[in-house]
């Protein structure tokens, strides 16, 4: 019996004690193992595998992949984090937690050395407005939202095509001093970008904080 | 009622030579035209209120 794993779970057959050696087969159950294991193996794949329907690969290649951590060594205006994006990954995740020197200042990130040509729109609520509209057309940098004291300030921003030469697109929530922030939108150059910035407005700092950067696998 | 920053208070709050700036693990004070820069960039813009929206 050929093993029909991984289409069907096999049903093997035990020899009883008092069995002789030709009933059922020895030879065929060994042969039935070692198809069963030789199944298994091709279905787990060996490390690095390249087998689109194998384990390995699989775990591989989907999820989210950590690139980079960087503490904020504060306190400091900015924070530049180099090699970020590769062609590794199309598509990226930064997660800032942020501990600002006061709460609700504005504070952002910038692509590579582009100053200029970031386009984007967003809304804003607090406890006790909004929503409001806020745009950046253009703006300096995106949006990632505003501080909180006490490290009460958290970002998520998807990054799509940073290396690729595209324009780069982004989306971002955050909140930061129970203000909640959305925002998206794009940097206008066909600019591949292998850094970014976060900086906070004059005249504050960021004290402390972690910056990840995780690459979206393809598979 | 909305305030405004003024250069002054600006850079009274933030003297140069008392401002950092970090790429990667390296923590370096920023250069004369880098925090000219930062200041400027908010003159004249509203002061935020510290606190809105905290619970």
């Amino acid at each position: 019996m050929a093993t029909n794993f991984p289409t069907s779970l096999d049903s093997l057959t035990n020899p009883a004690a008092g069995d002789s050696l030709s009933s059922p087969s020895h030879a065929a159950q060994h042969s039935n193992v070692n198809d069963a294991v030789e199944a298994l193996q091709a279905k787990v794949g060996v490390d690095g595998s390249a087998v689109t329907g194998s384990l390995d690969y699989k775990v591989a290649n989907q999820g989210l992949t950590l690139v980079k951590s960087q503490n904020i060594i504060g306190p400091t205006a900015s924070v530049t984090v180099t090699n970020a994006f590769s062609s590794t990954f199309d598509n990226y995740r930064i997660t800032v937690n942020a501990d600002g020197s006061a709460n609700g200042i504005g504070y952002e990130f910038q692509l590579g050395s582009a100053t200029t040509g970031y386009y984007w729109t967003g809304t804003y609520l607090t406890l006790s407005s909004g929503p409001t509209r806020f745009v950046g057309n253009p703006a300096a940098a995106f949006n990632l939202g505003v501080t909180g004291a006490g490290h009460n300030s958290m970002a998520v921003s998807d990054v799509f095509w940073p290396y690729q030469g595209l324009r780069t697109s982004y989306i971002n929530h955050s909140t930061g001093a129970a203000i909640y922030y959305t925002s998206a939108g794009y940097q206008q150059d066909f600019t591949s970008f292998t850094d970014f910035t976060i900086y906070i407005i004059s005249p504050y700092v960021l004290n402390a904080g972690t910056i990840r950067v995780y690459g979206y696998n393809n598979g | 009622m909305a305030e405004y920053w003024t250069r002054e208070e600006l850079e009274a709050a933030a003297p140069y030579g008392t401002v950092n700036v970090q790429v990667d693990n390296e923590v370096r004070l920023m250069t004369t035209d880098e925090w000219s820069a930062w200041i400027d960039g908010q003159v004249g813009m509203e002061k935020p209120v510290d606190g809105e929206g905290a619970i």
